[in-house]
C-alpha cells in the first residue's frame, strides 16, 4: 500500500481529496505544519508527498507571512532531507517566480518537471496525477 | 603698527587659509555630487508608477549613484527587528558585485543575492557586523576594512547613511570603495556621506511604495487562498457525491449526510469569506441601513452559527463548539441585525477555534446586566500579550504567535466583528488571558449589547 504524506494547513477543506486517495486504497498521513511535515518525514519516507505553499511559517520563521512556506519547506525536504519522493504541489498560487523557483530545486535533484495542480482541484484530477506517479515507481 | 609674531599667528593663518580652501573644494564636489545624484532620484521617482519595472529600476539606480560617488557597490539594506536580519545581508552585500536593493520586500530568490548567501564567510566584516548586530546605524559612519579585506578586488572603505523609512522602519545606505578617496571627484569617503544624506527623503518614499504594493500583492494572494479553500471543499464533495452516491445509499448511508453537511458549512465559510472581503471593499456600506429586531431566541441563533464550526474544529481537533443555556437569558433582551450579527460571531468563532489547542473546546455563554447583555466566547489557545490587546482588532494585525504557530490568514475578521456590534451600539471586549499550561491559555472575547427596553 503506498504512503502519501499529505501537507496542507486547512485539512478540513482537504478531506474530499485526502478521502478519495484514502478509498482508493491510499495510506494517507495528514501533516498540517511545518513542524509535523518534518516530524513525519524523519520517522519514514513516503512514496509521495502533496504540498501546499501558502502555510504558517513555524520555525521557517520569514517576512513573507507563510506566503511561500511551501517552496521552503521544499528545499528543506530536498536540499537537508534529502528525500528523493515525487513531489505533487497542490496550490492556489500561481506565480511565474514561484514556479520557476520550485523548478530550479527539482531540476538540482534530477528530479522530473514538478506536477502543479493549481487549487479547485477535483478527486479525480489529483487520483489520475498520483496513479500516473506511483506507476512510474 | 604692530606686528604679530610669526610663530603664533602665521602658521595658524595658513593653516586656516588651507583648511578654507580645502573645506570649499569639498563643498563644491560635494554640490557638484548631489546634483547628479539627485538627477538621478528624479528620474527614478517618474518610475514608482510603472510597478513591473520598480525593482530593476531600484538596482540601476544604486548603480549610478555608486557611479557617481565611485563607489563599487551599494545597497539599501532594511533592519528586521533593528538589525537581527541585517547581519547576513551585510555580509552578502560585501561579496556582492552589483548593487542591490534589500529589504523585506526584496526576493529572496534573486540568485546574485542567495549565492552571496551561501558564500558569504562568518566574520569576514566583523567592522560592519558588530554594528549593525548591536543597534541601527545612528548617524553616518565609515568604516576602514582595508585590514578585512586582503583581496586587491574587494573593497577597502565601507560607508553608512542611516535612513529613516517611515512606519518605524529603519535602515542604512551601505556602499563600498576600493580606494579611500573617490577617483573620479577626488572626494574622501567621508565626504561622500552628506550628498547621499540629502537623498534619503527620496528613498523613504520608494521604500513607502514599494512596502506598500508588496503588501497589497501578498494581501491579495492571501485573499485568493482563503476563498479558495470553502471553494475546493465545495468542488470535491460535489464530485464525490456524485460519482459515489448510488453505492453509498446501500453500504454508507451516513456518508450522504456528512457529505452534504460539509459541502453546506463550506458554502457558508465561502459566503462569510465573500461577505469580509466585501466589507473592506466598502465598510460605510452599512452604516445607514441597520434593520434592527429582537433577538427572541439568542440561543438558537448562536447554535446554528456554532454548528457551521463543528466540522473545522473536529478536523482540528477540538472537542466542541458548546453553546450553554445561560445564553437563553438574553433572548428577547437585544436587537440585532441578524445578517450582521451573525457574521460577528462567526468572525468570532473562527478566531477561537483556529487558535485552539487539540483536545480543548470553544465555550459560549451568556450573561445580563441592568444595561447590558454579554456573549462570552472562551477557548484555549495562544495567549493574548497585553501589549496586543489594543491592537488586536487592528486590521490586518496578526499576533506573532498567531503567524508563526497557527494558520495564515487575513487579518480583517476581528476588525470586521468590531465594526459591527459597534453598529449596534455595542463592544466587543478583550479579557485578560489566563495561563492554564505551557502552551495554553483561557482567551475570553465579550460580546456587549445594550439591552432592549
Amino acid at each position: 500500500m503506498a504512503q502519501i504524506l499529505f501537507v496542507d494547513d486547512e485539512p478540513y477543506y482537504m478531506r474530499s481529496l485526502t478521502d478519495s486517495l484514502e478509498d482508493e486504497g491510499y495510506h494517507v498521513t495528514l501533516a498540517d505544519s511545518v513542524e509535523s511535515t518534518i516530524d513525519n518525514l524523519r520517522r519514514s519516507t513516503p512514496d509521495l508527498i502533496i504540498l501546499d505553499i501558502i502555510m504558517p511559517q513555524g520555525e521557517l520563521q520569514g517576512t513573507d507571512n507563510g506566503l511561500r512556506t511551501g517552496v521552503k519547506l521544499h528545499e528543506i525536504i530536498r536540499d537537508e532531507m534529502r528525500i528523493r519522493s515525487p513531489i505533487i504541489f497542490v496550490t492556489v498560487v500561481d506565480s511565474s517566480a514561484v514556479i520557476a523557483q520550485i523548478e530550479r530545486i527539482e531540476r538540482r535533484h534530477g528530479q522530473p518537471s514538478p506536477i502543479i495542480l493549481q487549487k479547485v482541484v477535483l478527486p479525480s484530477e489529483l487520483l489520475h496525477e498520483v496513479r500516473q506517479i506511483l506507476a512510474k515507481k | 603698527m604692530s606686528v604679530p609674531h610669526k610663530d603664533s599667528v602665521h602658521p595658524n593663518a595658513a593653516n586656516e587659509g588651507s583648511q578654507a580652501r580645502r573645506a570649499l573644494i569639498v563643498l563644491q564636489r560635494q554640490q557638484a555630487e548631489a546634483k547628479a545624484i539627485w538627477k538621478v532620484m528624479a528620474r527614478f521617482q517618474s518610475i514608482l508608477e510603472d510597478t513591473e519595472a520598480f525593482w530593476r529600476a531600484m538596482d540601476q539606480t544604486l548603480d549610478e549613484i555608486c557611479r557617481i560617488i565611485g563607489a563599487s557597490c551599494a545597497a539599501i539594506v532594511v533592519y528586521e527587528d533593528k538589525g537581527s536580519d541585517a547581519k547576513p545581508i551585510c555580509k552578502a552585500v560585501a561579496n556582492l558585485d552589483r548593487s542591490a536593493f534589500v529589504g523585506k520586500s526584496y526576493p529572496a530568490s534573486d540568485p546574485v543575492l542567495r549565492k552571496a548567501l551561501r558564500t558569504g564567510h562568518t566574520g569576514e566584516y566583523p567592522g560592519i557586523v558588530v554594528n549593525f548586530d548591536e543597534h541601527a546605524v545612528q548617524e553616518s559612519i565609515c568604516y576602514d576594512i582595508s585590514q578585512l579585506t586582503p583581496a586587491e578586488s574587494r573593497p577597502q572603505r565601507a560607508g553608512l547613511v542611516p535612513l529613516e523609512l517611515g512606519n518605524d522602519d529603519h535602515g542604512v545606505l551601505l556602499f563600498f570603495l576600493s580606494e579611500s578617496t573617490d577617483t573620479i571627484s577626488g572626494l574622501e569617503i567621508e565626504d561622500e556621506l552628506l550628498p547621499l544624506l540629502q537623498i534619503t527623503p527620496q528613498i523613504a518614499t520608494a521604500y513607502q511604495y514599494c512596502r506598500l504594493y508588496e503588501e497589497r500583492k501578498n494581501w491579495l494572494e492571501m485573499v485568493s487562498h482563503q476563498m479558495v479553500a470553502p471553494l475546493q471543499s465545495i468542488a470535491g464533495h460535489a464530485e464525490r457525491l456524485h460519482s459515489h452516491v448510488d453505492r453509498w445509499r446501500v453500504d454508507k448511508p451516513t456518508l450522504i449526510n456528512s457529505t452534504t453537511e460539509a459541502l453546506s458549512h463550506s458554502a457558508l465559510h465561502a459566503a462569510r469569506f465573500a461577505r469580509n472581503f466585501a466589507w473592506i471593499a466598502s465598510p460605510e456600506a452599512h452604516k445607514h441601513d441597520i434593520r434592527l429586531g429582537i433577538a427572541r431566541d439568542m440561543r438558537q441563533i448562536l447554535i446554528d452559527r456554532a454548528r457551521v464550526f463543528q466540522g473545522l474544529a473536529a478536523e482540528r481537533g477540538i472537542y466542541r463548539v458548546h453553546v450553554e443555556e445561560t445564553v437563553n437569558l438574553l433572548s428577547g433582551k437585544v436587537r440585532i441585525y441578524k445578517k450582521l450579527f451573525d457574521q460577528a460571531v462567526e468572525n468570532l468563532l473562527d478566531n477561537a477555534v483556529k487558535y485552539s489547542v487539540r483536545g480543548s473546546e470553544v465555550l459560549i455563554t451568556g450573561s445580563l446586566s441592568e444595561s447590558e447583555a454579554t456573549i462570552h466566547i472562551v477557548n484555549t489557545g495562544i495567549p493574548i500579550l497585553e501589549s496586543d490587546v489594543d491592537r488586536i482588532f487592528e486590521r490586518g494585525f496578526r499576533t506573532k504567535a498567531a503567524q508563526a504557530r497557527y494558520r495564515v490568514g487575513t487579518g480583517i475578521g476581528l476588525t470586521i466583528a468590531r465594526d459591527i456590534i459597534l453598529l449596534h451600539k455595542g463592544h466587543i471586549d478583550v479579557g485578560h488571558s489566563v495561563p492554564l499550561s505551557e502552551d495554553a491559555h483561557r482567551v475570553e472575547f465579550k460580546i456587549c449589547m445594550p439591552t432592549h427596553e
